[in-house]
């Protein structure tokens, strides 16, 4: 398991918007995958309109990790 | 040990259907016995997926024993999520190598149409990492992410995507045993509802019921077991080097290619898993029937249509022939063998060997099986 510290600056890989979330989810959800400068990968939220390749920061809030762009 | 054969092979029609799972197995295994008969088989092997949670049943080795007429002979479930269809077929090719069977049944089968959709997400979601499941991602969820990533890596359009369902449903359309037997086109596959951007609906297979089974032997069978590979990864797709290869296809291809001694270039014919109209494309690659980032040219240029030089889902793939999670699998080897022996009519194509692809999970237990037609 790879490890990063919050905050933290990484590249978008990719992202979706999910229309049909799970159970304890509302719709719609969007979820980002984020590379960290470090080198892991990770999983994340976001308020933000993005594009792959875009520079985040990830940050946490509430003990869930979210990015924005840089 | 020479290669052990497919001696005939059985399937009801997927779709949503209103029979229990082991209904479903009863129509495969009839369908079956029009070829051979099933009786004097010495061992079953039955695949299915999650019938604990789908349909609160269990005990199913047993209980298919039971049903078919079989008892006492021996039986036992095997799963691998997604790809159970493969794997209890290689278990009952090891089985018969052994030599401690001459002839077995090997069935595969799901029934899950009946919960609503909200439930059955939520079960098939349990195969993906806690860390993904936590951000409520969702299968579709992940594959939109790997759809998109393919599609900026390697320079393929939205419209492009969108010729596997197009494709698939024009093959499902000749198939009787399918799910969906309507042809679309792309501007409906475009226009469909979102269900994780960039994938609607047509980019999504189906929930689906259904049953299939082949009889395996030792001496009959115009058909044989080349090769067989199968591959573990990480659970999360986030621990792995790329989103837009599947490594545990390609690992699983190598073996497979190796023990059939068998190239990419001598497949005629392939079922390749295609949850999501991206993974075909990404199969494709990682089975080497085209190079990396190259698939989408292929389907571009017409290669894996039925008229092509390597027809790629004659079936119809999972997203029209429908994808009963745990019976796939064996479907996509049922095919290859009605494929390799012309019994596959509207959709025949002309191959000696064929490739079978499935995908376990979002991709962490893949299998490959090569079959040929026995001289």
């Amino acid at each position: 398991m790879n490890h990063a510290s919050f905050p933290d600056e990484g590249k978008v890989l990719s992202y979706t918007r999910l229309q049909v979330p799970p159970e304890g989810f509302n719709a719609p959800l969007d979820i980002v995958m984020v590379e960290i400068d470090s080198g892991p990968k990770l999983v994340c939220w976001t308020d933000s309109s993005l594009e792959v390749d875009q520079r985040v920061r990830v940050f946490s809030d509430q003990g869930m990790l979210r990015c924005i762009p840089l | 040990m020479s290669r052990v054969r497919i001696e005939a092979v059985g399937m009801s029609r997927f779709g949503r259907r209103e029979e229990t799972l082991l209904e479903l197995c009863r129509e495969a295994i009839d369908n079956l016995s029009q070829y051979s008969d099933p009786a004097d088989v010495e061992a079953v092997f039955l695949g299915t997926m999650n019938p604990e949670e789908f349909t609160s049943t269990s005990n199913l080795a047993a209980a298919i024993c039971d049903v078919a007429c079989l008892s006492p002979v021996p039986a036992v479930r095997v799963e691998t999520a997604s790809s159970t269809g493969a794997a209890v077929f290689h278990e009952a090719v090891r089985a018969v190598k052994s030599g401690e069977f001459e002839r077995v049944l090997c069935i595969a089968a799901e029934k899950m149409t009946h919960l609503d959709t909200k439930r059955t997400t939520k079960i098939l979601a349990e195969v993906l990492a806690p860390v993904e499941r936590k951000y409520g991602a969702t299968m579709p969820a992940i594959a939109a992410m790997i759809a998109r990533r393919y599609m900026h890596e390697h320079g393929m359009s939205r419209e492009i995507l969108a010729r596997v369902p197009v494709k698939n449903h024009s093959n499902g359309a000749l198939n009787p045993f399918a799910h969906f037997q309507k042809q679309v086109d792309i501007e409906k596959v475009l226009g469909a509802k979102m269900v994780s951007d960039p994938l609607t609906i047509y980019d999504c297979a189906p929930i689906s019921d259904g049953a299939c089974c082949a009889i395996l032997s030792v001496k009959s069978g115009d058909v044989e077991s080349l090769g067989l590979g199968q591959a573990t990864d990480t659970l999360a797709v986030t621990d792995r080097d790329s989103l837009t290869s599947f490594r545990s296809t390609r690992i699983a291809a190598k073996k497979a290619y190796e023990s059939a001694g068998v190239q990419p270039s001598d497949i005629g014919v392939a079922e390749v898993h295609d949850a999501f109209s991206a993974f075909e494309v990404i199969d494709s690659e990682d089975l080497r029937l085209f190079k990396p980032g190259r698939g989408w040219k292929g389907l571009e240029k017409g290669e894996t249509e039925l008229n092509g030089s390597i027809p790629i889902n004659p079936s119809g793939g999972l997203k029209a022939r429908g994808h009963p999670v745990g019976a796939s699998g064996l479907s996509q080897i049922v095919e290859i063998y009605w494929q390799l022996t012309n019994n596959a009519n509207k959709r025949q194509v002309d191959a000696k060997k064929g490739i079978c692809q499935s995908i376990g999970g979002l991709a962490n237990n893949n299998f490959v099986t090569i079959l040929g037609a026995v001289r």
